[in-house]
């Protein structure tokens, strides 16, 4: 297994600091961290992801940001022959460590050691990962000792395995990736004097962990013909057991700088029947999966300014190579897997992240510190309750997200309210409409920076224009009066199945209002039938702040009044919200 | 000697309200504006004429400088007198920096204040003698400064309250409230909270009774707060003591609806600390002691309570109704308010 001194040396980390940060001492201690992780792997049904997966990625990550990334000749902390700073260096190397941890989710309490679906596994592993950095993290496994105790080497000290994490677990899905989606951590960003991309950081590692395909991956094919293994593999691991095994290695060649060719030699099997079908599992699988990432990284360096078009090429080859003579007969498996002609993409080739329908909120620097607290309050798992709870809209969740307590921190409200007043200022709203308690603090502070009406309401308000008598006091408490032609902003904290912005909306318009929009913190689940919904209703406008699309709803059925969960787990605890 | 109608212009208010809004990120906003009142801007928000000032046979204008530590330069303040002079106004302060410069300046009558907020001396403007402003000035001596504050806030906020009240449909007595209660009239509190300048201002008038006319600082920890509507008042409460911090326990009373979820950690926020409950309306009191209850049982304290307004319909059983802070009753409003307990709403409905 490679040692800590391996990958200090790789990425030239040996004394590096950022500010007082330690960043050699810290990056041994997150290796000792994965290494204790990897130590026994379970992961029968995959080709290898312990820590020499970690560093082959990470002597492709570097090769890459070699040939692509133009050299920065003005800033002197980059060395002329290096084009990341000591502190992307750091992240760079911290996430690949990390990248895979939560596949091996039997070492985590919650998952004790029973096999598991690998597509599960696959799905699962960056949020479980990220479990293990929050936990490590409370538990200062990553402290070096020579950061000493300083408060501002603390905060660094979070913030730093944060950005790791971040970099680390975007590689899959898309729930990491689409946080990094903002200038914060766009081309110019930086951080104590050194540059610190975080998208260009994940772009590079999810490219490199691609590449990492060669046969050292998979020692033996046969592997998967065994009966304890081949009961557990679905058609994803096959096309990875095999494009793996076949493929001898991957090469990196750059004309000049900005401009990469990539190079898949393989191993062609001597009859050309197979070989006809191994090539067509390299181009529809592998070669599929490395454009993927391809493009993800030249989208990167579109958004740069300087940057001409047509400069950054990628190209792909393959090319075929002898096949050792031992190996030559096809296992059985892949030939049937071959033979049913499936796509292997179909199985879950990572998807192209891409951007909500819905706007998120455009960007400043006061907005982007509200933001980062938003999702950093999610990604800690602070404001999480991983608790199936049922909401007051008869929906159930397994991730219950107690949005007052973020919005009780005073810089998140501060911030967020400014820089809203900044971006709503010129439409001239008549009122401001909160729904709920988070919505009620957000909403009183924003009203008096823009100088409009406040109104507020519970989830299942009943707005009308005129006053209409009614017995019981909790009737007043729901009613919201606004006068015609108004132009409002709804202001809610989490836009999860639209039910309650529907009413909202639904009952704002029929009063008179002539402009309604909506801004929500989180924006959850899936929500775009929801907002087709909402928006059946003309000029409403919905802006977000952070989007976590992964978590997840289940209705109440009407018959049984259990929602998909419950009924197959009858035992389980329901809380209330 | 018969007092004069009193209206306070607040410049510290003023000042708070400027910070918040143009540098909501800086620390520490009330302790800069005591420190540092006489920019410009301050100085143009000060000179806004308040209507009431116009009719100077009616209204006795006072200007509370008790609390601000000192003034801009000479020629900003001798700008701002000019204003003040011709429309009547009268500048209180406490002995100290503030009260030299207006000495320095002489222009403007001061009514000087002891410690205690006693109204003990005053300062006229040279040639003044008999004059109705003498009068006026002569009318304030002895008076406690605080008290006449209260007033005027009681005052104030009592002149809101008769546009929200609601009453029962044609044909009922009684509204019925959410503890099953029932009462002749509601007071409509959010309807009262639309306008953010009144919930800033009662914000800050909450302050002035917990620190004694911000004489003295808060010690608790911070507000905690067990209802919606007072959360908006918290909200801005928070914003002037910005190191305190805040606690929210929804749905306490005065019929209590607590869900687990929003009590978990609730021990780890409070931490064996003091806290101020920040109320919209006290009536019965039940409220306040449940979330005393609570909070004791969490291991932690209310020291104090602030609130908005008090309908003395009961004490508080539990909490020591000594401890809380009331900015308006309106009782004499709502002269005729009756409240049936749940026993004798059912007979009656029966």
């Amino acid at each position: 297994m490679t040692d800590s001194p391996a990958f200090i040396k790789l990425l030239r980390l040996s004394g590096e600091k950022a500010g007082k940060f330690d960043l050699d001492g810290s990056l041994s201690k997150v290796y000792s961290f994965a290494s204790q992780i990897w130590e026994n792997p379970r992961l029968y049904n995959f080709v290898d992801h312990g820590i020499d997966h970690s560093y082959r990625v990470l002597e492709k990550a570097i090769e890459i940001s070699n040939k692509v990334i133009p050299e920065d000749i003005s800033n002197k902390v980059i060395p002329e022959d290096f084009t990341l700073s000591p502190l992307e260096r750091f992240i760079l190397g911290t996430g690949a460590l990390i990248h895979d941890i939560g596949m091996q989710y039997n070492k985590y309490p919650e998952h004790p050691g029973q096999p598991k679906d690998s597509k599960e596994i696959r799905r699962e592993h960056c949020e479980l990962g990220n479990k293990m950095i929050s936990d490590a993290l409370d538990n200062n496994k990553f402290h070096s000792e020579r950061n000493g105790p300083e408060l501002a080497i603390e905060t660094y000290y979070h913030s730093f395995i944060y950005y790791s994490a971040l970099v680390g677990f975007a590689h899959s899905g898309k729930e990491y990736w689409n946080l990094l989606n903002q200038s914060y951590y766009g081309p110019n960003s930086k951080e104590l004097g050194q540059p610190r991309r975080l998208q260009l950081l994940a772009a590079i590692l999810r490219l490199a962990d691609e590449l990492d395909c060669e046969y050292i991956r998979v020692p033996e094919l046969n592997w998967i013909t065994g009966p304890e293994i081949s009961s557990l593999l679905v058609e994803e691991d096959i096309a990875h057991w095999a494009t793996c095994y076949y493929t001898r290695q991957i090469e990196l060649t750059s004309p000049g700088t900005g401009s990469m060719r990539i190079s898949l030699k393989w191993r062609a099997p001597s009859d050309s029947n197979d070989k006809e079908a191994i090539r067509a599992l390299l181009q529809e699988f592998r070669a599929r999966k490395i454009n993927e990432e391809l493009r993800l990284i030249e989208e990167y360096f579109k958004w740069e300014e300087e940057t001409e078009p047509g400069i950054f090429e990628f190209k792909m080859d393959i090319e075929p190579e002898e096949m050792p003579p031992q190996s030559d007969e096809l296992p059985s498996v892949v030939k049937e897997y071959v033979k049913r002609k499936l796509r292997p993409y179909q199985f879950g080739v990572k998807e192209s992240p891409q951007i909500s329908k819905i706007e998120q909120t455009p960007s400043s620097p006061y907005m982007e510190i509200a933001r980062e607290k938003a999702q950093m309050f999610v990604i800690t798992g602070k404001g999480v309750l991983y608790r199936h709870t049922r909401l007051k809209t008869g929906f159930h969740t397994d991730r219950y997200i107690n949005c007052r307590e973020l919005v009780a921190d005073m810089d998140f409200l501060n911030n967020l309210c400014f820089a809203l007043a900044q971006t709503y200022s010129r439409i001239k709203f008549t009122d401001i409409l909160a729904i709920g308690t988070s919505a009620f603090r957000i909403g009183s502070l924003l009203s008096l920076f823009l100088s409009t009406r406040f109104l507020c309401t519970s989830g299942d308000a009943r707005i009308k224009r005129k006053h209409v008598r009614k017995p019981d006091y909790t009737d007043y408490e729901k009613e919201v009066f606004i006068p015609p032609n108004s132009k409002v902003l709804v202001i809610d904290d989490i836009l999860a199945v639209g039910s309650v912005l529907q009413n909202v909306v639904s009952q704002l318009k029929k009063s008179g209002a002539t402009y309604i929009r909506v801004f929500c913190i989180y924006s959850l689940g899936d929500v775009k039938e929801e907002i087709a919904r909402v928006a059946q209703a003309e000029n409403v406008e919905i802006d977000y702040l952070v989007a976590f699309p992964d978590v997840k709803y289940e209705k109440e059925s009407p018959g049984t009044k259990k929602c998909k969960i419950c009924q197959e787990n009858p035992q389980i605890v329901v809380y209330e919200e | 000697m018969v007092m004069k109608e009193i209206h306070i212009i607040e410049p510290l208010l003023e000042k708070i309200r400027a910070l918040l809004l143009t540098e909501p990120f800086e620390k520490h906003r009330l302790q800069k504006a005591l420190s540092l009142y006489g920019a410009e801007e301050d100085f143009k928000s000060l000179s806004k004429v308040p209507e009431k000032a116009r009719d100077n046979k009616k209204t006795l204008i006072l200007v509370d400088f008790t609390p601000i530590m000192s003034l801009g330069t000479k020629t900003r303040l001798n700008e701002l007198i000019k204003i003040y002079q011709a429309h009547h106004f009268i500048a209180v302060a406490k002995e100290g920096t503030v009260l030299y410069n207006l000495k320095s300046l002489g222009k403007i009558p001061v009514a000087i204040c002891e410690e205690d907020y006693t109204i003990s001396d005053l300062l006229l403007p040279p040639g003044e003698t008999e004059t109705p402003l003498v009068s006026d000035c002569k009318s304030l001596k002895g008076k406690n400064f605080l008290t006449l504050h209260s007033e005027w806030v009681n005052k104030t906020l009592s002149a809101i309250i008769p546009k929200t009240i609601r009453e029962p449909p044609e044909g009922r007595r009684y509204v019925r409230l959410s503890d099953d209660t029932w009462a002749n009239v509601w007071i409509d509190v959010k309807s009262i909270l639309t306008n953010p300048e009144t919930s800033f201002f009662i914000a800050y008038q909450m302050g002035y009774l917990l620190t004694e006319g911000y004489s003295r600082s808060i010690g608790e920890e911070g507000f905690i707060v067990g209802n919606n509507i007072a959360y908006i008042l918290a909200t801005f409460l928070q914003q002037i003591f910005d190191d305190k911090k805040i606690i929210i326990i929804d749905h306490v009373g005065p019929y209590p609806s607590l869900s687990k979820t929003k009590l978990l950690g609730l021990d780890e926020k409070l931490g064996e600390g003091k806290f101020i409950m920040v109320e919209d309306v006290i009536s019965t009191g039940r409220e306040l002691d449940l979330l005393y209850l609570l909070v004791f049982l969490s291991r932690g304290e209310i020291e104090r309570a602030v609130c908005f307004l008090n309908l003395e319909v009961a004490s508080p059983v539990v909490f020591d109704p000594k401890r809380v802070f009331t900015l308006c009753y309106p009782t004499l409003i709502i002269k005729n308010y009756k409240r049936l307990s749940k026993y004798e709403a059912k007979r009656i409905e029966k």
